[in-house]
């Protein structure tokens, strides 16, 4: 049954990730510094900002803490199924595990289940500590709208990671897709600025990339309390995203493994 | 219960030299419920050769026949037919209980948590591995580990069981319980068809009589241990095993 072999990678994940008890104390810990360090910012240099997020709201903490928060989301998608599979080829579990029946989608989505449901809690303990300590508000935000852009923008995410996850299969290490979508998400996507802070050619550009569309979507229905008509064009470019990058991505990765069993470098690392 | 049978199976792996040779035209079967011992020198390709059976390489000629499963054709079956144990005693999730490990794989083979218990029911008392259980698998003995691999390999139930250097780490008391459960209920209770891979000649004595000799990626003795040996005055063990793994004009 699908639902519970995922549940066995979210279970024994759980299990190792929680039996590093310090490493998962200091790691939560550190949302609280960042959003700190991002508070104190925006009181400096929030004023000089405001002018650009007139449709944000006009507060820059507000902007960028969604920016940060969610943005892990995209870490996760991008890197978590790398770094599972190269966990896997460094434990030498990775051959035991494609000795048994379980499919590249159910083995891909399994492993990443948990850092998806860790990266959910540091978005919420962001937004929570916010809140609590930073005067954060999301007095006008729609949920429905707001988890249909997030789940989308996982599951395009996730399509990216599969595709990135091919080239640790095939290369070991060094994996372009990531290292490009993480350095034109930093400077497109709107993590830190709004767009319009771009040159033109540099937003239309900004358009390809996920995480533009993600934001966009988050920061309208969380802080401006967009509906689902507002959303449209952003719930419309992530379900393109998914449409296109997961069918390339388990191709692509299908094409890897099996590259990978004939030339016997499945375990190498 | 189903028969293996490797034939013409070729495979080479990419070297700074072009292509290095590891497996050429190799075939030998084993019978549905047989019991054969893969020998062969280090480096004479019994690995690849076991890995290439439990669906992990691909070969670039041949086909290897679980039943009447072709393993790279259908490997979905055939890894539902086939159990492999491989050298690599530390392939387990080491901060994870050894107990927890084995449900894990069981769950990928999508074992119901009834069966499961069963199965590991079984499996620990046929290997003992009851004192290991609820320990983290890293704090375990070496032999401790061979034990849980050995147990991973059979967790489903395989009709056929691939077991690469078996007694590796094994102190000898259950070097020789291991033989046991090989002869006794793997192959003679529960019809299992077994290959054991191992370089050491006492234990490939003690396991079977049937015997494949590996060298340099070619099959180059296949048959009956005893009847070989008695086709000339008393033959020196040893002595055979070189002859036949140095010289490729041998057997």
């Amino acid at each position: 049954m699908p639902g519970r072999t995922l549940l066995a990678f979210f279970r024994r994940d759980a299990l190792i990730h929680t039996s590093y008890k310090v490493g998962f104390f200091v790691d939560l810990t550190g949302v609280f510094f960042t959003a700190a360090t991002y508070y104190f910012v925006s009181r400096v240099f929030g004023s000089a900002a405001s002018p650009f997020l007139d449709k944000y709201g006009g507060d820059y903490f507000a902007f960028v803490l969604i920016g940060v928060a969610f943005a892990a989301y995209q870490n996760v998608g991008l890197n978590s199924f790398s770094q599972s599979l190269r966990q896997e080829q460094f434990l030498n579990t990775l051959e035991p595990l494609l000795m048994t029946p379980v499919n590249t989608p159910r083995f891909l989505v399994g492993s990443s289940l948990w850092d998806f449901l860790y990266a959910t809690v540091r978005v919420a303990l962001y937004l929570i500590l916010g809140a609590a300590f930073f005067g954060f508000r999301m007095t006008h935000a729609r949920v429905g709208p707001a988890l249909a852009v997030l789940v989308l923008t996982l599951f395009a995410f996730m399509g990216l990671g599969v595709f990135a996850a091919s080239f640790i299969m095939r290369f070991k290490r060094g994996n372009p897709v990531t290292w490009f979508m993480e350095a034109a998400s930093n400077l497109l996507g709107g993590v830190f600025f709004p767009l319009t802070a771009l040159p033109l050619g540099l937003q239309k550009a900004a358009l390809l990339i996920p995480m533009t569309h993600a934001l966009e979507g988050l920061r309208k229905t969380l802080l401006m309390g967009a509906g689902w008509k507002d959303v449209s064009p952003q719930l419309t470019a992530l379900a393109l995203f998914i449409l296109v990058m997961w069918p390339i991505g388990i191709f692509v990765f299908g094409r890897a493994l099996r590259r990978a069993r004939a030339d016997g470098s499945l375990g190498h690392y | 219960m189903r028969p293996l049978k490797i034939s013409h199976v070729s495979k080479s792996f990419p070297s700074s030299h072009g292509p290095r040779a590891v497996l050429r035209d190799v075939s030998f079967e084993i019978p549905a419920g047989g019991l054969l011992c893969l020998l062969g020198p280090n480096g004479s390709g019994k690995t690849t050769l076991l890995k290439t059976i439990a669906t992990l390489l691909i070969p670039e000629e041949g086909t290897v026949w679980a039943g009447d499963v072709n393993v790279h054709d259908h490997p979905d079956r055939a890894k539902r037919l086939v159990g492999f144990a491989s050298t690599e005693d530390q392939s387990f999730y080491g901060r994870l209980s050894a107990r927890m490990n084995l449900w894990f794989y069981g769950q990928m083979y999508g074992l119901s948590e009834r069966a499961f218990e069963a199965r590991l029911a079984d499996l620990s008392f046929l290997l003992d591995l009851s004192s290991g259980l609820d320990r983290p698998f890293r704090e375990l003995s070496s032999g401790q580990k061979q034990r849980f691999l050995l147990a991973r390999a059979d967790l489903h139930d395989p009709a056929i069981l691939i077991l690469d250097e078996p007694h590796q780490n094994l102190d000898p008391r259950f070097s020789s319980t291991l033989r046991h459960v090989i002869r006794e209920e793997w192959v003679g209770k529960r019809k299992k068809t077994v290959l054991v891979s191992t370089h050491h000649l006492e234990d490939a004595q003690k396991i079977s009589d049937q015997w494949v000799v590996l060298a340099d990626g070619e099959v180059r003795f296949s048959g009956s241990l005893s009847q070989a040996r008695s086709k000339e005055t008393p033959m020196d063990l040893e002595k055979f095993f070189n002859t036949l793994t140095e010289s490729p004009c041998a057997g």
